[in-house]
């Protein structure tokens, strides 16, 4: 390597010439080569280091891409737009959090999993492709589909849960409480990977709800919500067909009206297809038809009240959870019942001024499983109505008007002649209009999570607990923030020169 | 065995070279102004969140960049440059060590240095702990290893810089250069439709590599073989340039 000095002849010098740049090119072709193997295939990997493992899978997702056996496509469509005074930008993060989360279920499913993510500033066509296939209405959503099933995942109904903190929620910024990424995202691979597609029929011909309709109190959100979880969404007369069909994944009863009236055929065909482990979701207005309080819900194990649950707190409405009116209310925790529906609630959420919503509980004498889904505050009331179709005054009369918490939501698992059957009771159907849904995030949740859980589709055995949320912070007392820039920004780069000194003057010595 | 006791003796005179350079510690001084400028506004734009000034402090601020890409060149522009300016490199060179020794020995010195510019910044956590708390470890530590990745990076960069150039300030202007192309050039990338050329440049943006990896207290196996990969390569470029001179 050392002959310093010696003159070389022209040969030799191109001799040079051609090992160097043979070298280069070997050693820029070694390094690209690395970073293809390293970043592009398999052997890359990931470690979390973060206190929470925010960025690890769980055990039960790596068994689910480790299982599959088909391909499937997620593609991220998100507008990053920065929300106003926000410096956190918890917006945009939870953006990136899903698509670095995704990164890891690439990686781990070995090539079965395909993201792409959207920017729909700049991939414009590709976008539009997606709206189109997808049949999306609004940004920053995540489609998870395998073949012709797929699931939309919405990033504030699905994938992460935030507080809104008021109607007008650009006066401040939204909280992020908690991330749900690994739940929907693994149950949503999942689903679209099993080849059954579930029929959800809605009951007809009560003035119900109609999930056709886009207007505010009708119920399109709840059908696309339910048709983005992979389930077709059919409309059911029970007159018409004299029975629920067997392929019938659950039945929605949304809100029978008062005016209306239950034939006894339509009875005995809901009664029947119960009998034969039938899932029903039921929503009944306080004030609505109760005609079935007596045929078919209290031989089920179900007690519906006919009061309305009232109180009297005020504040700030506050989070996303479950609620009929943006009314004033106050935290009252430990409002949701510990079930498979309510695992995604945040239990800090609103209390209601007046729900308009009845109180349910197991009928006695029933040995069904009754489970409390969503409960009143303990100084909630349920105010009894004046006649069959005239609310009382939303004022407690104590002699007749009990308070405590009530229960306003149920799940029930009845027994006997209807084992095998599930049921979700709902006290208000005005809780899965459009209007409601659009303006609570936690509605929609709630909903798809109740008919999951009835279909069964159980994402029991990946059940996956929310990413939460903590922020630590620091509050600096006031004029404490000079000593702070004093500190780091002048004693500190003073004390560097204290050293510079004291070397020069070693130095000298 | 030799070979090992030879590199060890240069890095430690390189090493004795910075630390015994009042000049060193002028650079060391504005450093951490920046540094201790960059901590406070962090602090002072997140309302006190903790873990948000960390990510900005250590990767999102501009302050931190211009650190990180200005400083480098800055401790590794004489490296080679001077002493072939001011003869010294020819006595190098006909000493009994190899071109490699003479390189990793000056890489190691200024990163040694690099690494000591940014250990003050851990005084900066106690006046977190002082008010009450800490930010996440795991990004805490992630981040820090970025920060000694990129240098690594980096002042492999300024070393070539170094050898390829005749004096230390084309040296410095062409480490700068090189380093701001490092940034911006993959930043080009957010402006091009999905495919293989935005996903490659994605993968080599430096300031992508802050914010997906390191300052998420992640540590990805591909972003680490950039660092390692591309040190890799500018070394061995530099010992080849070095080693050219004897070709003349």
């Amino acid at each position: 390597m050392s002959d310093g000095g010696t003159t070389f002849g022209r040969g030799r010098r191109l001799t040079i010439l051609v090992n160097v740049v043979v070298m280069v090119v070997l050693a820029v072709a070694v390094t690209g080569i690395g970073i293809y193997l390293t970043g592009f295939t398999d052997f890359r990997r990931r470690i979390d280091l973060t206190e929470a493992e925010s960025y690890s899978l769980d055990v039960r997702t790596e068994r689910v891409l480790g299982e599959l056996d088909r391909d499937v496509e997620v593609i991220t469509v998100f507008d990053r737009v920065p929300w106003p005074h926000d410096p956190d930008q918890v917006w945009v993060k939870s953006m990136d959090y899903v698509t670095d989360l995704l990164q890891e279920y690439k990686i781990r499913a070995h090539g079965r999993v395909v993201v792409t993510n959207l920017d729909p500033k700049i991939d414009h066509d590709k976008t539009r492709d997606v709206f189109q296939r997808f049949n999306l209405k609004s940004y920053n959503q995540v489609v998870v589909s395998c073949g012709e099933n797929r699931r939309v995942l919405g990033l504030d109904t699905d994938l992460a849960e935030f507080d809104f903190g008021s109607l007008h929620p650009v006066v401040r910024p939204p909280r992020l409480i908690a991330y749900h990424v690994e739940q929907a995202i693994t149950s949503a691979i999942f689903d679209v990977t099993r080849d059954e597609r579930a029929t959800i029929y809605t009951i007809t011909g009560h003035e119900e709800l109609s999930v056709a309709s886009a207007a505010d109190l009708g119920g399109a959100l709840l059908a696309a919500a339910l048709g983005a979880d992979n389930a077709a969404v059919e409309p059911l007369s029970l007159v018409a067909r004299g029975e629920v069909p067997d392929d019938a994944a659950a039945v929605l009863l949304l809100g029978p009206q008062h005016s209306s009236t239950f034939l006894d055929e339509e009875k005995t065909a809901l009664d029947a297809y119960l009998r034969r482990g039938g899932k029903l979701l039921v929503a009944v207005d306080p004030l609505g038809n109760r005609e079935l309080d007596e045929t078919i819900f209290r031989p089920l194990g179900l007690e519906l009240e006919r009061n309305l649950i009232c109180h009297t707190q005020k504040g700030v409405l506050r989070g996303s959870g479950v609620t009929e009116m943006w009314v004033a209310g106050r935290e009252a925790p430990g409002r949701y019942g510990r079930h498979e529906i309510t695992r995604t609630l945040i239990e800090d959420n609103e209390v209601f001024k007046v729900v308009r919503s009845g109180g349910v509980s197991a009928a006695p004498g029933h040995e069904a499983a009754f489970t409390s889904l969503i409960l009143s505050p303990e100084d909630a009331f349920g105010d009894l109505p004046k006649s069959e179709i005239e609310t009382g005054d939303l004022k407690q009369d104590p002699r007749i008007e009990s308070e405590g918490s009530r229960t306003l939501a149920a799940a029930l698992e009845p027994t006997g002649p209807y084992a095998g059957a599930k049921v979700v009771f709902v006290p208000a159907v005005a809780w899965a209009t459009n209007y409601m849904i659009r303006r609570s995030p936690g509605n929609e949740r709630f909903l798809r999570r109740a008919v999951k859980w009835l279909v069964g589709k159980g994402d029991a055995s990946i059940v996956l607990p929310p990413q939460t949320v903590s922020t630590r912070v620091i509050e600096v007392p006031e004029g404490e923030e000079d000593s702070i820039f004093l500190y780091t920004a002048v004693y500190l780069p003073l004390g560097a020169l204290a050293l510079a000194l004291v070397v020069w003057l070693a130095r000298r010595k | 065995m030799k070979g090992l006791r030879s590199l060890l003796v240069l890095t430690g005179r390189e090493v004795e070279s910075y630390f015994f350079a009042p000049l060193m510690y002028l650079v060391l001084a504005v450093f951490l102004v920046l540094n201790g400028l960059a901590f406070s506004f962090s602090l002072l734009d997140m309302q006190g969140n903790v873990d948000a000034t960390v990510r900005s402090f250590l990767g999102g601020s501009i302050l931190f960049w211009i650190n990180s890409l200005f400083v480098p060149p800055l401790l590794t522009m004489r490296l080679v440059a001077e002493e072939r300016r001011s003869g010294t490199l020819e006595g190098l060179m006909t000493a009994p060590i190899t071109d490699l020794t003479v390189v990793l020995a000056k890489y190691v010195g200024a990163l040694s240095f690099y690494v000591a510019l940014w250990a003050p910044s851990i005084a900066y956590l106690l006046v977190l702990k002082s008010y009450g708390a800490l930010p996440d470890g795991g990004v805490l530590l992630t981040s820090y290893i970025g920060i000694v990745m990129l240098g690594a990076l980096l002042i492999a960069i300024g070393l070539l810089a170094s050898a390829v150039s005749p004096n230390q300030i084309v040296a410095a202007i062409l480490g700068i250069v090189f380093n701001l192309l490092l940034f911006f050039g993959p930043l080009l990338s957010s402006q091009m439709p999905r495919g293989k050329l935005r996903a490659v440049l994605e993968h080599l943006s430096i300031l992508f590599h802050f914010q997906n990896s390191f300052g998420k207290g992640v540590l990805d196996t591909g972003i680490l073989a950039v660092y390692v990969l591309g040190v890799f390569v500018c070394l061995f470029l530099a010992v080849r340039a070095i080693e050219s001179r004897r070709w003349a």
